[in-house]
């Protein structure tokens, strides 16, 4: 058995506080990265604390299914709005267009795939090409079976890509899985059927956000 | 005046035009079949020098030149070389005769004369670039300009016509061996001595030939051009000596093409705006590919990457037996400053990211939604995503989605639909769904909403299909189900 399966999370915890102090002492204080806003959501609560999307980051939106397709119409309609072209991978190939803001669907390309792999690659090109500026990534269509098998270097080649960009990615899923993302938004309050006769914008305005922002190091929330 | 531009050993030259493992410089010979058997019907400079000529025998020539490499040609090849060199020599003028395979003639009348010298020699050095190497002549006569380019080194310009054809030998006036002799027999030798015979007993004796001859040795006729109209054909075509297996080769003889083309697009100021992609099987249909370039451009990493991140994921069922390019040219668009500005920072990149898409996906899970026109659920069309984008960037929607602006759906969560639907069975109570059972979702029935009565045709009599949105409890997930016209129940989606 290797040393490090020895050690206890708070020793973990203690060399890892002593080594930012030695690199705090080496090197000066870490200061977060200043993201420039890419797109104000039009949500008040999220615009007045992040500002909104931030541009060559990336924001991890958490929830369930519904809460999640209401925060990606009104981000889509922003977008559109603001003349902001837009891509969205659906993972699983579930979205609806005629469910969401009919203008949008002019200035939004749509790729669905199958499985996370291809979501993935799918990204990756999308990253790469620097065409399109916010591309939202929806993983709600896979199981947490799959999404676990993700590897973590994915979202760091993410995060790196997006910083040669003035993209921005924004990742749905159910549960929180993007390490190193700037902003996470949750959500998770339920509905009954009665919102589904409700206006959208009352249901976005009655939609609870836990908002974390990242703060050198972690997430926190605000 | 009149310019003849000539490529000579024409035959040859075609042939070793694509061909990047022979260069004109190396002593070479063309046969028939492309191998050392046969008779050689044209050689390079540097095989002459050896002593190889037209008319030997294989075996002798590489007797006397064992480094002697033999090539054929084919007729396509032969039309594409023709085709480029009337394309590069109407940069001299608009007037363009195809006088005989190898051979163009231009007429400069009407054209600005001043420094023919230099533009001819600009058109040579473009002939040259595309591995032609061509001579000219200059007179005020189409045949004098003829006979002086088949003299030039490479531009001869004839001041008189008299003068210069005084020094030729009749060999330089006509191919015809039969005349040649006659007139040798003759005594007669040198153009001179021709003019000194009667034209009538000259034109009795020798026929049509000898008119022709006696004609041109006299300073030539105003013989009216054939014209040719400008078609802008880029064209180009390889035909593999064995049929190709994988796709390295066929990259590279595609890249060999595109080189050869830009070039051919950049004398005529020219951009590419599609690229028909060719590939003849062995067997069967040949398999077609148009490729609409975004933005036109002369960008050969552009179009290059457009091609091939399609032949990297290219299948064929038979093996490829040539492959030709043709371009559809359009004139570069130039916009002051930033007006008319692109949509998108690179059409031709997101293009080519769309090809790759595709490819990881299928052409069918890319693209910009747009509803149909109609009221059938899940109907819908993909547009290309940089048509519409551009389009938006010109002003406004694309011409799909102008009817779907007004009914914005602005009321409930946004479905995610089952593709396909998973059947359901539905357990009704008071004519209300009370419990569902399927392989995505199983339980009671707490709250519904519904029927909605939708039916794709209007002009149908019936409503036939009937949507409920239902709470199923146990699981607190809220999921939309349909009956169809036959009674069947499916879970079309959850929100």
């Amino acid at each position: 058995m290797s040393l490090a399966l020895n050690i206890q999370p708070s020793e973990n915890t203690q060399r890892m506080e002593a080594l930012r102090a030695l690199i705090t002492e080496r090197y000066g204080t870490a200061r977060p990265k200043h993201f420039r806003t890419l797109l104000r959501t039009g949500i008040s609560k999220w615009d007045s604390i992040t500002g909104g999307i931030g541009q060559s980051a990336t924001t991890e939106i958490c929830g369930s299914s519904g809460n999640c397709a209401l925060l990606l119409d009104v981000i889509l309609q922003s977008a559109s709005q603001q003349g902001i072209l837009s891509a969205i991978i659906d993972g699983g190939n579930s979205f609806e267009p005629s469910d969401y803001n009919a203008l949008l669907r002019n200035e939004m390309l749509w790729v669905s795939t199958l499985t996370p792999k291809s979501a993935l690659q799918a990204t990756d090109i999308l990253l790469r090409d620097g065409n399109l500026t916010l591309i939202a990534l929806d993983l709600h269509g896979f199981g947490p079976s799959d999404l676990s098998k993700i590897p973590a270097s994915t979202w760091h080649r993410f995060a790196r890509l997006l910083e040669q960009s003035n993209s921005a990615l924004l990742v749905f899923n159910s549960q929180p899985l993007v390490e190193g993302c700037m902003t996470r938004i949750t959500s998770q309050s339920k509905w009954s059927v009665k919102a589904l006769g409700a206006r959208r914008s009352e249901l976005i305005e009655s939609l609870p956000l836990q908002i974390f922002k990242r703060n050198t190091h972690e997430l926190r929330l605000v | 005046m009149y310019a003849v531009l000539q490529l000579p050993e024409f035959h040859l030259q075609s042939a070793l035009r694509l061909n990047p493992c022979i260069s004109w410089n190396d002593p070479v010979a063309l046969t028939k079949e492309g191998t050392a058997q046969g008779t050689i019907q044209q050689v390079t400079p540097n095989a002459r020098k050896t002593g190889v000529y037209p008319g030997m025998s294989s075996s002798a020539a590489l007797a006397r030149c064992p480094q002697l490499q033999f090539t054929s040609t084919t007729p396509n090849t032969e039309k594409h070389t023709q085709s480029t060199l009337l394309q590069i020599s109407r940069n001299l003028s608009p007037f363009v005769e195809s006088t005989a395979l190898g051979i163009c003639t231009a007429d400069l009348r009407s054209v600005f004369q001043e420094d023919l010298h230099f533009v001819l020699k600009e058109i040579i050095r473009a002939l040259k670039s595309l591995n032609l190497h061509a001579r000219a002549g200059l007179a005020n006569d189409p045949d004098i300009a003829r006979i002086a380019a088949s003299t030039g080194s490479p531009i001869c310009e004839v001041k008189c016509n008299a003068d210069f054809l005084k020094a030729l030998p009749l060999s330089a006036l006509t191919d015809s061996f039969a005349t040649l002799q006659v007139l040798s027999d003759w005594g007669i030798c040198s153009t001179a001595d021709l003019l000194r015979l009667p034209k009538q007993q000259t034109l009795e004796r020798l026929g049509s030939e000898g008119h022709r001859l006696w004609t041109l040795a006299s300073g030539g006729r105003a013989r009216l051009l054939l014209l040719e109209k400008d078609e802008h054909v880029f064209e180009e075509c390889i035909e593999f000596e064995h049929e190709i297996e994988t796709s390295e080769p066929l990259m590279f003889a595609v890249q060999r093409l595109l080189e050869s083309l830009i070039k051919r697009l950049l004398y005529a100021t020219r951009v590419a705006e599609k690229i028909q992609f060719k590939l003849p099987l062995e067997e069967g249909d040949p398999y077609e590919r148009i490729f609409t370039i975004p933005s036109p451009t002369l960008d050969i990493e552009v179009l290059q990457r457009i091609l091939f991140t399609h032949l990297e994921s290219l299948q064929l069922a038979r093996r490829p037996t040539a492959v030709t390019l043709n371009i559809t040219p359009t004139r570069a668009k130039h916009a002051q400053f930033d007006l008319f500005q692109s949509a998108l920072k690179d059409p031709n990149r997101f293009a080519e990211t769309l090809g790759r898409l595709e490819a990881l996906v299928g052409v069918a899970h890319v693209g910009v939604p747009s509803p149909g026109n109609s009221h059938h659920p899940d109907d819908f069309t993909l547009l290309n995503a940089v048509a519409t984008f551009e389009s938006m960037a010109h002003g406004g929607l694309a011409p799909q989605c102008i009817q779907t602006t007004t009914d914005q759906p602005n009321f409930g969560i946004p479905l995610r639909r089952l593709r396909p639907p998973i059947f359901a069975e539905i357990e009704m109570h008071s004519h209300r769904p009370h419990f569902i059972k399927s392989q995505l979702l199983a339980g009671p029935i707490e709250e519904s909403r519904g029927p909605f009565r939708v039916s794709g045709n209007w002009w149908e009599k019936q409503w036939q299909i009937e949507e409920w949105d239902i709470h199923v409890s146990n699981k607190d997930i809220l999921a939309r189900i349909r009956r169809d016209a036959l009674l069947r129940w499916s879970l079309e989606g959850v929100y």
